[in-house]
């Protein structure tokens, strides 16, 4: 069938056409950056949160301690703790940053044990994940009871950290931990009229 | 502070029954045409952007959260629902906890699970989300053949998990704003939307008409045990954020916020809606 001339290839839709292809080609390219960093964050996950099983599991004692030592070496801790501090994060003075940020750890590793006991499964698997950019990963996983208990949802947000990542955030029964955390820090804040050395003193007390 | 960590963890509906919670679906009703949305509050009704001038006049951020322009009223009203908690629910929980062990409580809140089925069922066909409706009536079916009438979660160790639907979150999908930030009494953290949502179950639950003519005492028991057996299970997770807490009524109501919209969306993470990672160096 002869082509009308509404069908005739001109030079402009050749153009397109050769812009079109290449983009369609040139898209495996593009998504294979996060698509890669998501594999990595899914096998990071299932290390850390195979260790962090592990330490909810052990003993009550010992428990705030190793839960320290891992987030010393896996949590984004400067980020949590200017994300923290929301509106208010200009108020963070440069010589009171290393003592905020150790008591961050200190609080979060307190709460971590209190909560832990419920929380303690036998296995974690991961169930995939997304990067909402090149430094931003959210991985899902599920974590599994030996009691039988329905296996609870939890998603690690992380924040690639030179070639690996650190975690960012955690989100359990619906809930982002840091975001969470983001409300009560800039509430002790703003109740204390914006003085930042209250939320310290808060912190101090944990 | 039991029924609001129900609400809290959106494992079940509360109410009263019989005459008492018809009642009830009416004022919810009236009290809610009084909570309008005010200005401040953004369209989908969960967002309010707050712009302060900070010192380096940089950090404009948009800090997600429920408007609250009845704060005074809610901190009053929180507190005595945490004082009728503390005095009357935990207590009746901890004994509970004492007198029935684990295995009987589990089937307890199963069955209870069991029994919110035509309500989730309503809200899922309502939803249009009929693969969830058919989770939803598969459990219903195999629970009370080889569950012992909903007494085992059989369903559930065969991979057909439970989830909870209710008018509220039906409303929600169907883009109806939340509206305020509402403590209520008794019932705790809720919005006029959900508070709505709460009598439309009321009326649509079959056992609000089959307790109809029963006795008091037996037409709250779905109620009481509900209750009793929801604080049970936030037992230690209450405690611990309570001990936690900088503000315990700010930290209730975020966890409320949280917790509501991941219902409202199935426990999905909506990506794009999450804040930015702060560059840090």
């Amino acid at each position: 069938m002869p082509l009308s001339s509404s069908h005739r290839v001109s030079r402009r839709n050749l153009l397109k056409g050769a812009v079109a292809l290449s983009a369609l080609f040139a898209a495996p390219l593009i998504v294979s950056a996060p698509a890669a960093a998501s594999a990595a964050a899914e096998q990071y996950v299932a290390s850390i949160g195979k260790s962090i099983l592990v330490v909810a599991g052990g003993s009550q004692g010992q428990m705030s301690g190793k839960f320290r030592n891992l987030m010393a070496r896996h949590a984004a801790i400067s980020a949590i703790g200017v994300f923290s501090l929301g509106k208010y994060r200009s108020k963070l003075p440069g010589s009171q940053k290393s003592e905020y940020y150790s008591l961050i750890e200190k609080f979060v590793a307190g709460l971590f044990v209190k909560y832990a006991p419920q929380f303690a499964g036998n296995r974690i698997e991961i169930t995939g994940s997304k990067a909402r950019s090149a430094r931003d990963v959210i991985v899902s996983s599920k974590v599994h009871f030996a009691s039988g208990k329905a296996p609870l949802e939890v998603q690690w947000r992380l924040l690639k950290a030179g070639s690996g990542f650190k975690i960012f955030d955690v989100r359990v029964l619906g809930v982002w931990l840091a975001i969470q955390q983001r409300t009560e820090f800039t509430s002790v804040i703003k109740r204390n009229k914006g003085d930042f050395g209250a939320l310290l003193k808060f912190l101090r007390s944990k | 502070m039991g029924v609001l960590f129900i609400d809290m963890v959106g494992m079940r509906d509360k109410g009263v029954t019989g005459l008492s919670r018809l009642l009830a679906a009416f004022c919810i009703v009236a009290a809610t045409a009084i909570f309008i949305a005010p200005p401040s509050t953004l369209a989908d009704g969960n967002r309010i952007v707050i712009q302060p001038v900070s010192d380096d006049g940089l950090d404009e951020i948009e800090e997600p959260g429920l408007d609250d322009p009845f704060e005074g009223v809610n901190r009053v009203i929180f507190a005595l629902n945490d004082t009728v908690d503390q005095i009357v629910l935990r207590p009746v929980a901890l004994v509970y906890r004492t007198v029935l062990p684990r295995p009987l409580r589990k089937g307890v809140a199963n069955f209870l699970n069991h029994a919110r089925t035509p309500v989730t069922l309503a809200n899922d066909i309502l939803q249009g989300d009929m693969k969830r409706a058919e989770t939803t009536m598969v459990r219903f079916f195999l629970n009370t053949v080889a569950g012992f009438g909903g007494l085992r979660d059989i369903a559930g160790e065969a991979g057909w998990e439970y989830h909870s639907e209710d008018f509220g979150q039906t409303l929600a999908t169907y883009g109806v704003p939340s509206g305020p930030y509402i403590v209520a009494p008794i019932l705790g953290p809720s919005t006029p939307r959900h508070l709505v949502g709460r009598a439309v179950d009321i009326l649509a639950n079959p056992w609000t008409w089959i307790l109809w003519d029963a006795t008091t005492l037996e037409s709250i028991s779905p109620t009481l045990g509900e209750t009793i057996s929801a604080r049970d299970d936030a037992l230690e997770t209450l405690d611990a954020t309570r001990e936690g807490s900088p503000d315990y009524y700010v930290t209730i109501k975020s966890l409320y916020r949280q917790n509501r919209e991941s219902e409202v969306n199935n426990g999905a993470v909506l990506e794009e809606e999450l804040p930015d990672i702060p560059d840090v160096r």
